[in-house]
């Protein structure tokens, strides 16, 4: 029986199969895994803002939000506090009515101060520099 | 024409793209023709071993350079020869080819699948083949394993058109005498 050379190049290299196919399996398993690891770290490299945003925000979103909501609570109360006179914090004024009328006649007074515009404090002197002699005399005495 | 006819329905394509289900198909078609080659090229089971497992793994990191997925096959025996004359050191030298002996090459050559070897000139075959001086061989493997046009040839071992037909008239001219002499 006749066969083409191909056919008879196969046939005394089909004992080597079974090791083609280990390498076979070898090479895929090895290369093909770390092309999907360059592949994901290009991808990781490409969407890093997204998936910041999807795995930092947006996976623990509802905790975010009632942290959120309770800083603005806390911030609102803060600016309603400032906000209210003294007076009107927790009804804690028993100041009795001589109090009110000093502090009623103290406010006039200030009003009245404030009618006359109060005069500059005249500018200081410049001090003049000291003579030398008087320095050093003073340098002796401190020795 | 097996190869062209295969290589159409290869999944090329999807290897690109990563499945590893189309690599084993495309490794599995073409492991033992692969070996076959590189085989008789080095003559040592181990280095041709290991030449396979490096062309594959160059395959794989490097398929996305192949343009014309049709070629798959040439580009794949393109990796391994350039494997194996870095296993020579040295690469072949380049005969040179004068247009004369150009000439005298005749176009219609039998392919292949025409040549038919009895049983018992088998490894009188096979002796003259590896009597063949390393570039005819390189090119008449191809030929023989996977029915390589010209220029899928010359693309494999980067030599001219003119200097592979040669190449291959030459080599068939040397083991058509065996075959011949056997019959007569």
């Amino acid at each position: 029986m006749s066969k083409t050379p191909r056919d008879i190049l196969f046939e005394r290299h089909r004992h080597v199969e079974g090791r083609l196919d280990a390498i076979r399996e070898r090479v895929l398993g090895e290369e093909l895994t770390a092309a999907a690891v360059r592949g994901t770290r290009d991808a990781i490299r490409m969407h890093l803002p997204v998936r910041i945003w999807k795995e930092l925000f947006w996976s623990c979103r509802r905790v975010w939000a009632g942290l959120s909501a309770a800083w603005l609570v806390i911030i609102a109360v803060n600016f309603q506090s400032l906000e209210e006179p003294p007076a009107a914090q927790g009804g804690k004024d028993n100041a009795s009515p001589v109090f009110w009328t000093f502090l009623l006649e103290q406010k006039q007074l200030l009003a009245e101060l404030g009618d006359v515009a109060p005069a500059e404090p005249p500018p200081q002197p410049v001090p003049a520099p000291r003579p030398r002699s008087d320095r050093r005399e003073f340098n002796r005495v401190r020795c | 024409m097996l190869a062209v006819a295969e290589s159409k329905e290869l999944p090329v394509r999807e290897a690109k793209a990563g499945d590893p289900e189309a690599w084993s198909r495309l490794f599995q078609r073409y492991q033992l023709p692969l070996y076959s080659y590189v085989f008789e090229l080095v003559r040592d089971e181990q280095a041709s071993l290991d030449i396979v497992q490096e062309t594959f793994i160059n395959a794989v990191r490097h398929v996305g350079g192949l343009r014309d997925d049709e070629k798959f096959g040439s580009w794949l025996f393109g990796i391994a020869h350039q494997k194996c004359i870095q296993r020579w050191r040295k690469p072949p030298r380049e005969e040179s080819i004068g247009v004369e002996e150009l000439e005298l090459v005749p176009d219609d050559e039998p392919g292949p699948c025409d040549w038919l070897v009895s049983k018992e000139q088998e490894e009188q075959f096979m002796n003259r083949l590896n009597q063949l001086p390393p570039p005819q061989r390189s090119v008449l493997l191809l030929h023989f394993v996977e029915d390589f046009s010209l220029e899928e040839i010359a693309g494999v071992i980067g030599t001219a058109i003119g200097t592979v037909k040669s190449r291959l008239h030459y080599a068939k001219r040397s083991l058509r005498k065996i075959i011949e002499k056997a019959r007569t």
